[in-house]
């Protein structure tokens, strides 16, 4: 679009301005605390003006908040819930754009509506099943009177029990499920054409072969795009490991900024605390940078 | 190398019946076009010989054993599909040799049969690259590769040159001509184009909303039309049709504004029926009224040039109809003209179901 609006232009520009002020400004200030020696980051008003203390502050924070451990835990978690999330997600569109079964749409509509339910609304009963996974089956053979007749027929009660809690598992399985992914990728699946699973059924590719050889490769873009939504998430994850991890070797590097909170009667060495939350923050900025050109080319559903 | 046999073949989508009985032998190594207009099943019967759709009730079997229940890569299948269905993301190498791979044929295997194709094909320098980088013809070719490289007993083309520019079509049309001619396969192709369905068929089968109207040699069909339908959709332009009644005794017609004329012939027909007669616009000529001779007058509308022949849009009385002619005619004017033909080029329909009325010669 080609028009003369200076006085708009500017205004837009001042628009933009501002907002990039408020959004960068705290980060600013992480950034620059994080520089600085204890005795500047104490004073008031704090200077604005980076210092050389960087990596000092690193090294603290790094040892203090045994990063090297939760930043594992972290990974992992990140990692378990990008894979599980991505693969869960396609197999469920794939199923539901090409083959064709009863209560196809039902069941696509129940997994759409899982949007409104959050894990923040269904946190109790989530953690409920998370300390025994197997309890929903436990509770329908209960409904069924199957335990009951069991215990009466060979005097073995049954108590199924699978725990999760300070457990991987109980960090990432609970969040695998993804309306968001599952319509994404649902969405892309029906703009592939039908002559293609045609062509690959004639030259004698089954579905799972299918689903590898061509729907994969071709949803790449839409992967990336994912992969990045979907990593932000799971490394941010706050309230569900706060919840399901009592063992502090279990905790997430976003949980263990808590402990590099100075308190009452300690120093308060905010530099360290900074430089934690700075480190904290790498990995996600590492990955929006990588990808960002697959994100926006995913999210608009274009290959070219 | 194998054959096709239809045998009363239903299909219907929910309770819109799409195929209405249709019977159908393919010899081994024949080329079989499929013709018809949108909508008239064509696709859709062959798409069930792929194993595409499923089979609503009779049979068909390839090489002699019923196929009804089998998966598409067990019936010894290849199909060129209308959009060509290239895998993208794969070079055109990958493409051929994907059905190879799927088997698990032994890496050399398939570089050898790929390159056998590419050199049949004439694409050995396109291998590398993907199908959005070469153009429709190529891609074109890269799609028959991939139905060839399987050596299938049956090809399968469903309407695959639809999708090229004209003057491209033709070219590819002799090109898979020459193809069948050295690979001998059986093939069925499927096209709405008349002329496609003329010059590439052995035996040409013409269908019409779920039934098959008539079954022949390309030459046959267009000298023998068994129905209206058939007799309006070969040839081009297409045939004219005018309304008349016979006389009692078969032997004169009486059409366009009760203009009669006596046939040296016999029409087998109940007397004094309304019929259809057919007369195709390269069987007319225009010329002076010499006594005798079969015409009537007209009047030239329009003409139009195609450069070796000339198309002439005319009209008698409130009948319009067309005349194909040589371009070397003289000063071709618009006008009343006298518009001659031989009786022998008449075709006869019963007007109330289209079909085919015969003749027979009497002395």
């Amino acid at each position: 679009m080609i028009e003369r609006t200076p006085i708009l232009n500017a205004i837009t520009h001042t628009v933009l301005g501002l907002g990039i002020l408020i959004m960068c400004l705290p980060l600013l200030i992480v950034f620059v605390a994080a520089t600085l020696p204890y005795e500047q980051v104490i004073d008031v008003p704090m200077t604005l003006i980076p210092g050389s203390e960087l990596i000092v502050n690193f090294n603290k924070a790094w040892h203090r908040g045994d990063f090297s451990n939760l930043g594992l835990n972290s990974i992992v978690m990140t990692l378990g819930i990008l894979i599980g999330k991505i693969s869960l997600a396609s197999l469920t569109a794939f199923t539901i754009c090409y083959f064709n079964f009863r209560f196809r749409m039902f069941f696509f509509w129940l997994i759409f509506i899982t949007l409104m339910l959050p894990l923040e609304v269904r946190i109790i009963p989530t953690y409920e099943v998370a300390s025994n996974a197997l309890l929903p089956f436990q509770k329908i053979l209960e409904s069924l009177y199957l335990t009951d007749l069991v215990f009466w027929l060979t005097g073995i009660e049954i108590g199924l029990q699978w725990n999760l809690l300070d457990t991987y598992w109980g960090l990432t399985l609970p969040l695998f499920a993804s309306a968001t992914a599952t319509f994404l990728f649902r969405q892309f699946f029906l703009s592939i054409p039908e002559e293609l699973a045609e062509a690959a059924k004639m030259d004698g590719s089954g579905p799972l072969r299918f689903f590898f050889d061509m729907v994969l490769p071709l949803a790449k873009t839409n992967i990336a795009a994912l992969t990045v939504i979907m990593f932000v998430f799971g490394w941010n994850q706050y309230l569900w490991p706060l919840l399901i991890t009592t063992d502090p070797d279990m905790r997430t590097l976003v949980m263990g900024l808590e402990n590099l909170i100075p308190s009452e009667d300690e120093l308060p060495e905010w530099n360290v605390t900074m430089a934690g939350t700075l480190l904290v923050m790498l990995p996600p900025v590492f990955v929006v940078m990588v990808l960002q050109n697959h994100f926006v080319k995913g999210l608009l559903g274009g290959d070219k | 190398m194998s054959d096709v046999a239809i045998k009363e073949v239903h299909k219907s989508f929910g309770t819109t019946k799409v195929i209405k009985g249709v019977d159908l032998e393919i010899n081994d190594g024949e080329f079989v076009v499929i013709v018809g207009k949108s909508g008239c099943g064509k696709s859709t019967l062959l798409r069930m010989i792929a194993g595409l759709e499923s089979i609503t009730s009779g049979e068909i079997s390839i090489s002699g054993s019923v196929v009804n229940n089998l998966e598409p890569k067990e019936r010894d299948v290849a199909m060129v599909f209308q959009n060509y269905a290239l895998y993208p993301h794969m070079t055109a190498f990958q493409n051929i040799g994907y059905a190879l791979r799927i088997a698990r044929r032994p890496k050399t295997e398939i570089r050898e049969r790929v390159e056998w194709v590419a050199r049949v094909l004439g694409i050995e320098d396109l291998m590398e690259r993907k199908p959005s980088q070469m153009s429709g013809g190529q891609r074109q070719r890269v799609a028959m590769g991939r139905a060839i490289i399987r050596k299938p007993g049956v090809f399968l083309f469903d309407e695959p040159l639809s999708n090229l520019d004209a003057k491209l079509r033709n070219k590819m049309r002799v090109e898979l001509k020459k193809l069948h001619n050295s690979l001998k396969a059986t093939s069925i192709f499927v096209t709405h184009d008349q002329i496609e369905a003329m010059t590439m068929a052995d035996k040409l089968v013409v269908m019409n909303v779920g039934i098959v109207e008539q079954i022949g040699t390309p030459r046959e069909i267009y000298a023998y039309p068994n129905s209206t339908y058939v007799a309006t959709f070969i040839g081009s332009p297409e045939m004219n049709l005018f309304q008349g009644s016979l006389s009692s005794d078969g032997k004169s017609i009486n059409a366009l504004n009760g203009e009669e004329f006596k046939l040296p012939y016999k029409v087998k027909s109940s007397q004094g029926q309304t019929v259809m007669v057919g007369i195709r616009p390269e069987h007319l000529a225009l010329g002076p009224k010499v006594h005798g001779e079969y015409g009537l007058m007209a009047q030239i509308e329009y003409i139009e040039d195609l450069g070796a022949s000339l198309v002439f849009h005319a009209k008698a009385g409130e009948q319009e109809f067309t005349i194909l002619a040589q371009a070397d005619i003289e000063n071709p004017t618009n006008g009343d003209v006298f518009v001659q033909f031989l009786p022998s080029n008449l075709h006869f329909f019963d007007a109330s179901n289209g079909l085919r009325i015969e003749v027979e010669e009497y002395n």
